[in-house]
């Protein structure tokens, strides 16, 4: 019962930033030439910023103090804050539905519900992967203080095999690469590589909140 | 009833509501079955803390001045209670036993004290 | 009302022993102390904001931390600085704490923010210290907390909103059945409202009690400086010498009658306070 009355709250408290999140909906859009597995990505990213929103403001107006006045238990907090990520997660899965029949009108690929399926699962476990590793720390640490630290493994995550594949490797190993790519995904279907993506964001998801749950308790003092 | 209380006197506040209204008292200012405000009203009404009220009234209770009635609040009491004037009484006991102590001390005897005192009641 | 037992924190560098004291209810109890002696350490100890190394706290009879949906169900904060998002107008503040309590009474609350002349539309952040204090106050109100909890309410007030302040937390206890708890460094303001003063010291209870025991247990002593023997130079805290004499603090227990030379005065809390304090800084 706490938990939905803070999941209130946060989203009473991003009230007056919902309007960006608009904004970030056509950012990733920019990057339909990407095919749908790239706006995926991108939104699953993007979505982290708009979800770290409400702990900046935590940080910002020192909201612990009001979560610990109001008749609310510790872990309803967390537990909370977890459904404020949850109903990002399932928001950037339903943008995506949209966002791949715009990208294929564009660029005239026909795009399969498998792939779309894909992109969503691509989301899924990337915004719990940054989200996951996000929100222990922004409630232990704070938001300030964490923030970049953060983006670092996505960074890493999306920047490393491009530059690798692109700058690093030769010629002759990089068709070796695509080779073997494009082998694995004939073997493996979209649909089922998105299971695995969803199940992974699970996994993510509720190991990130054990700790979030220590985190807050350690931070508190 | 009139109360009113002075940050620069060295008296205590809650003797200064005490002796105001004990003078009132005396005087007929307020009279036999008269309702006093209420501890807590009269603590908003002096910005005063709610003890110091309590502990003004309570003493003024045992002193035999005003009475509580359980749920009702503070009347005062008729002047000529036997409780108020045993209590005054007393009261001149205890000072004319520290006034006989002093003397003794300043190796006066009775009858000087006794002339001292007279030339007082007669200032006053 | 109010019952806190024996609570302690290990900080390392700052600890805080064996705090203990009781408000019962209707009484306005001020928790006053220097910077860092630990108010706030204790307030947050009873809000379960940081948890305690040991002792206890009741509240209503119950224990904060094993029934704190429903303690904190009965209790009213009034925080030193905005705790809600700078951008939610006042009335989205009202919503906010709505959603938390279930006798949340909304017609109260605008009666309140009328009373305290608060705009509903007008954005949180942009509010005077004065202002955000009267919207929590508000907000307690409409969910009729028993026990309201100020964190240094008054610093960064001006003279007459202290004064409006302490008026309405005198009305609020007026029925006998609520009680204030609030923290502060400006004592002037206690001196007369607080029925009693819990004073903490370096972390550890220096005094609790009736307001007025604490003045009259302590006495202010004054004096030339030929006045001041060995004797008595023992029992006076916070000694200050100047070229003309001398002052200090003494407990009445240890010196109940004036010195020869000297005068004994009744000190103002501040006072009790200012000569503890230069006793701590002298060690």
């Amino acid at each position: 019962m706490s938990a939905i009355k803070m999941l209130k709250l946060d989203f009473l408290s991003v009230r007056a930033y919902i309007k960006s999140y608009i904004l970030f909906l056509i950012y990733p859009f920019l990057f339909f030439d990407m095919g749908v597995i790239g706006i995926g990505a991108m939104c699953g990213v993007m979505f982290t910023f708009l979800a770290a929103t409400v702990f900046s403001l935590q940080e910002k107006n020192r909201m612990e103090r009001l979560y610990s006045a109001v008749a609310m238990p510790e872990r309803g907090v967390v537990r909370g804050r977890y459904l404020f990520l949850a109903a990002h997660a399932l928001t950037v899965c339903l943008v995506i539905i949209p966002l791949t029949i715009l990208a294929s009108r564009f660029t005239g690929r026909e795009t399969s519900p498998a792939q779309a399926l894909l992109a969503m699962g691509v989301a899924f476990v990337l915004f719990w992967l940054t989200a996951g590793l996000q929100a222990p720390l922004f409630f232990r640490y704070g938001y300030t203080k964490m923030r970049m630290i953060t983006y670092a493994p996505i960074l890493v995550i999306m920047m490393v095999p491009f530059i690798v594949f692109n700058y690093v490797v030769s010629d002759n190993t990089r068709a070796a690469i695509s080779e073997r790519a494009s082998a694995i995904a004939d073997r493996v279907s979209g649909a089922e590589l998105a299971v695995i993506f969803f199940a992974l964001g699970i996994i993510f998801m509720l190991v990130s909140y054990l700790c979030a749950v220590r985190g807050y308790r350690g931070a508190k003092g | 009833m009139k109360v009113v209380l002075s940050n620069a006197s060295t008296m205590p506040i809650y003797e200064q509501i005490k002796s105001q209204i004990r003078a009132a008292v005396m005087s007929g200012e307020l009279m036999e079955n008269e309702t006093l405000p209420s501890l807590r009203q009269l603590a908003k009404d002096l910005k005063i803390s709610v003890l110091t009220t309590m502990r003004a009234y309570s003493e003024l209770e045992q002193e035999g001045f005003i009475t509580s009635l359980q749920g009702k609040g503070y009347y005062v009491m008729p002047k000529g209670s036997q409780l108020m004037r045993e209590q005054l009484l007393r009261e001149v006991e205890r000072s004319l036993g520290e006034a006989a102590e002093a003397a003794k001390n300043a190796g006066l005897t009775g009858e000087e004290l006794a002339g001292m005192l007279r030339l007082i009641m007669e200032v006053d | 009302m109010l019952k806190v037992k024996s609570i302690s924190k290990d900080y390392g560098k700052f600890k805080l022993e064996d705090v203990s004291f009781h408000l019962p209810p209707g009484y306005i109890m001020g928790l006053i102390g220097p910077n860092g002696a630990g108010k706030t350490t204790t307030l947050s100890i009873i809000l379960n904001f940081i948890s305690k190394g040991a002792g206890d706290v009741s509240i209503l009879g119950t224990d904060h931390i094993a029934g704190e949906a429903e303690v904190k169900k009965q209790i009213g904060v009034v925080f030193d600085s905005n705790v809600f998002v700078c951008d939610w107008k006042v009335m989205e503040a009202g919503r906010a704490m709505a959603i938390f309590y279930d006798n949340w009474k909304q017609k109260t609350f605008l009666e309140m923010l009328s009373l305290f002349g608060l705009d509903g539309n007008k954005k949180v952040g942009q509010l005077s210290k004065g202002m955000q204090t009267k919207l929590m106050l508000a907000c307690a109100f409409a969910h009729d907390a028993r026990l309201l909890i100020l964190d240094e309410p008054t610093s960064g007030m001006d003279p007459p909103s202290r004064d409006e302040l302490l008026e309405l937390l005198q009305d609020y206890i007026k029925d006998g059945n609520r009680s204030v708890l609030f923290s502060t460094h400006i004592t002037a303001d206690l001196e007369r409202v607080a029925d009693y003063i819990t004073y903490i010291r370096g972390g550890r209870v220096f005094f609790t009690g009736p307001t007025e025991e604490l003045i009259e247990e302590y006495r202010i002593i004054k004096g030339g400086r030929e006045d001041l023997t060995g004797d008595l130079r023992g029992k006076i805290h916070g000694l200050r010498m100047h070229t003309t004499g001398f002052e200090g603090l003494v407990s009445r227990r240890d010196v109940s009658r004036e010195p020869a030379g000297c005068i004994l005065e009744r000190g103002t809390i501040d006072e009790i306070m200012i000569y503890t304090a230069r006793e701590d800084e002298h060690k």
